[in-house]
């Protein structure tokens, strides 16, 4: 630049229309709308979601009465799915169900999100010692075999919802603390860190407003997918009898007609059916994130 | 140097390295004075520690490995040095700023510009939010972005550098700092770009009355935007004094050697051009210079005699206002 160079200041876009601006969240619905397998898989879990919301208050047989011939196969009555070894309605089973197996699946993924994030950005943001502190611990729960530290969790306390999702989510959280460890560890080396710092932000504002919401795209979709895990989980845990004796969920209604499989394989089906499709659908909404967050992410 | 009490006062400051076991000074025996409303202008080649300076000056070397290992910055008669990470933290935006060398990368992707901004002058001021958005919109418009409006509500990747760049002072000026801090604020940008940066720089300074360290290693900016120079080479100062006398007459070697390097344009065209002018060699390494006794410029230096090499020339005032460190600045032909 010349020692004379004195330009007076020009506005670089004057006169040219502003672009419309379109925030991040738009853009990924965008994104996330042109996929059709994950536009399938959000109606689908949007119709179980609402099924489960209204459909007891419509189909108002109850899940717990014996209603019928025990063992009944489908279509032999009028109870459509059939009845199950105690005569009791397999549609009624699943409507109702719907509501226990998706809040479980959900409070157990905020559950494993909250701990998951909290260790992993505190790790990933202070380094050092209390990095090393927090992922050895870390380690000591991803090297316990799930299922039986799950089961034991369950057996010292009463099988009750609340102390599944518990159990659910303390056995999860530790590839999410990772994930956040990593992401946390990259972003907090970004000049706009650095540059927030320098007009005063404190540590506590540069974790949670400035680093998470950078980090938040790969979280938003391990958290999705995290749902349908404890989904499966819970599944998994009501099958070895470990369920709440006062709820109605579709992994306890496997668990209990397991005995008579051979005799009846709907009392199994049509609850697994529902599981796979809810898993399923929540699996194709994660990767429809996944691939509507990520251009965005090569984009900056 | 003015004789007014400085707004911001360098003292002896050291910042040293651990590296290898080692502890290796890259800034020694820094002095120097801020009086407010003054422009100071900090020139040296890469790695003669301009950047880390400013970052000591805001609380800011990276530590471990770094930290401030002697002396003191005292703003307003406080220690920065010493100060607690709370202090720290309010010291930082409402004291001073600064303004970083990539408005490209500088700017959080995931937040409108005027929400960065206004969340500034939230933090700061305790403003409500539609006070803060205001304000925000007033800050784009005094640091000229057009409809300032409108592009409150654009992300940093839908602006260009310039533009970046002008949000980025927006946001180091919202809670007016006493000190601005610029570090190569227009590296990364066009000249004519740079050029409308620094004519903003010296409206806002006359406007809010602001005292800006400018670092940079482009005499051209020195000349156009500062008051007064220090130069800077390998860790210490060896020249300071005001703008016209560090132009017409650098006393130091390295000075006179930086100011050759400019090329010169004539107005004939039938002139053959001088080629230009270069320092040869590089700057020392930190850790060969905590070895070296002599002058650290001495290697690269045309006037050097032997006594250069034995020991290190102190600071000496010049006239009322300059210092040179140069054993042989008094020989030096003006």
């Amino acid at each position: 630049m010349s020692v004379t160079d004195t330009t007076p200041p020009v506005a670089a876009t004057a006169g040219k229309p502003l672009p419309k601006p379109v925030s991040p969240s738009r853009q990924v619905w965008q994104m996330f709308r042109q996929n059709h397998s994950a536009m399938i898989g959000l109606f689908i879990l949007f119709a179980i979601i609402v099924i489960s919301i209204i459909g007891p208050s419509l189909y108002t047989v109850s899940p717990r009465d014996m209603v019928w011939m025990p063992l009944t196969p489908p279509g032999q009555s009028e109870y459509l799915l059939g009845t199950d070894y105690l005569g009791r309605d397999l549609l009624a089973g699943l409507i109702n169900g719907g509501r226990v197996t998706i809040t479980i699946g959900f409070s157990a993924a905020v559950l494993t999100i909250l701990i998951g994030v909290t260790i992993g950005a505190l790790a990933g943001f202070f380094g050092g010692r209390i990095d090393n502190v927090l992922m050895r611990v870390t380690e000591f729960f991803q090297v316990l075999p799930n299922l039986l530290f799950a089961m034991v969790v369950v057996m010292l306390f009463s099988p009750s919802l609340i102390n599944i999702a518990i159990a659910i989510g303390i056995v999860s959280w530790t590839s999410t603390a990772r994930l956040t460890r990593a992401e946390f560890l990259k972003i907090r080396e970004m000049d706009y860190v650095k540059a927030e710092r320098s007009i005063g932000a404190g540590n506590a504002r540069l974790i949670w407003k400035v680093i998470l919401p950078n980090a938040a795209p790969p979280l938003i979709v391990v958290a999705a997918l995290s749902i349908g895990s404890a989904i499966l989980f819970e599944a998994g845990l009501s099958f070895l009898g470990l369920s709440d004796p006062n709820a109605m969920s579709w992994g306890r209604m496997i668990g209990d007609n397991r005995p008579y499989i051979l005799d009846s394989s709907w009392g199994v089906t049509f609850p697994g059916i529902a599981i796979f499709l809810t898993v399923l659908a929540i699996s194709l909404v994660g990767d429809g994130l996944n691939d509507a967050i990520n251009p965005k992410l090569r984009q900056r | 140097m003015t004789s007014s009490s400085p707004l911001l006062s360098v003292r002896d400051l050291e910042i040293s390295f651990r590296t290898g076991g080692r502890e290796i000074p890259v800034v020694r025996d820094l002095s120097f004075d801020l009086s407010a409303g003054e422009t100071l202008g900090i020139v040296g080649e890469s790695g003669c520690g301009k950047s880390i300076t400013a970052l000591s000056l805001i609380g800011l070397v990276p530590s471990p490995p770094g930290r401030v290992s002697k002396g003191q910055i005292l703003l307003n008669g406080e220690d920065i040095v010493t100060a607690g990470e709370d202090r720290l933290t309010r010291i930082r935006g409402n004291e001073i700023s600064m303004v970083f060398q990539e408005p490209m990368t500088s700017l959080n992707p995931v937040y409108t510009v005027g929400e960065q901004i206004a969340e500034t002058a939230r933090a700061h001021f305790g403003s409500s939010r539609a006070e803060a958005w205001d304000r925000a919109i007033e800050m784009l418009k005094l640091v000229g972005i057009p409809s300032p409006e409108q592009r409150a509500h654009n992300y940093p990747h839908q602006l260009s550098g310039g533009m970046r760049q002008r949000v980025m002072i927006a946001i180091a000026l919202v809670c007016e700092p006493k000190v601005l801090i610029a570090d190569e604020p227009t590296t990364a940008l066009d000249v004519t770009v740079q050029a409308q940066i620094f004519d903003l720089f010296r409206e806002l300074q006359r406007k809010i009355k602001a005292a800006i360290i400018l670092i940079t290693h482009d005499i051209g900016v020195v000349a156009q935007m500062c008051d007064r120079v220090m130069v800077m080479y390998a860790g210490r100062k060896i020249e300071e004094g005001p703008v016209r006398s560090f132009i017409r007459d650098p006393r130091h070697p390295y000075t006179r050697g930086l100011i050759s390097c400019i090329p010169k344009l004539s107005r004939d065209p039938s002139d053959t051009p001088e080629p230009l002018f270069e320092i040869p060699g590089v700057v020392p390494s930190p850790a060969d210079l905590a070895e070296l006794k002599g002058c650290a410029f001495a290697p690269r230096c045309n006037r050097a005699i032997n006594e250069c090499q034995l020991h290190s020339p102190a600071l000496t005032p010049l006239g009322s206002d300059r210092a040179v460190a140069c054993l042989r600045q008094e020989e030096i032909p003006a």
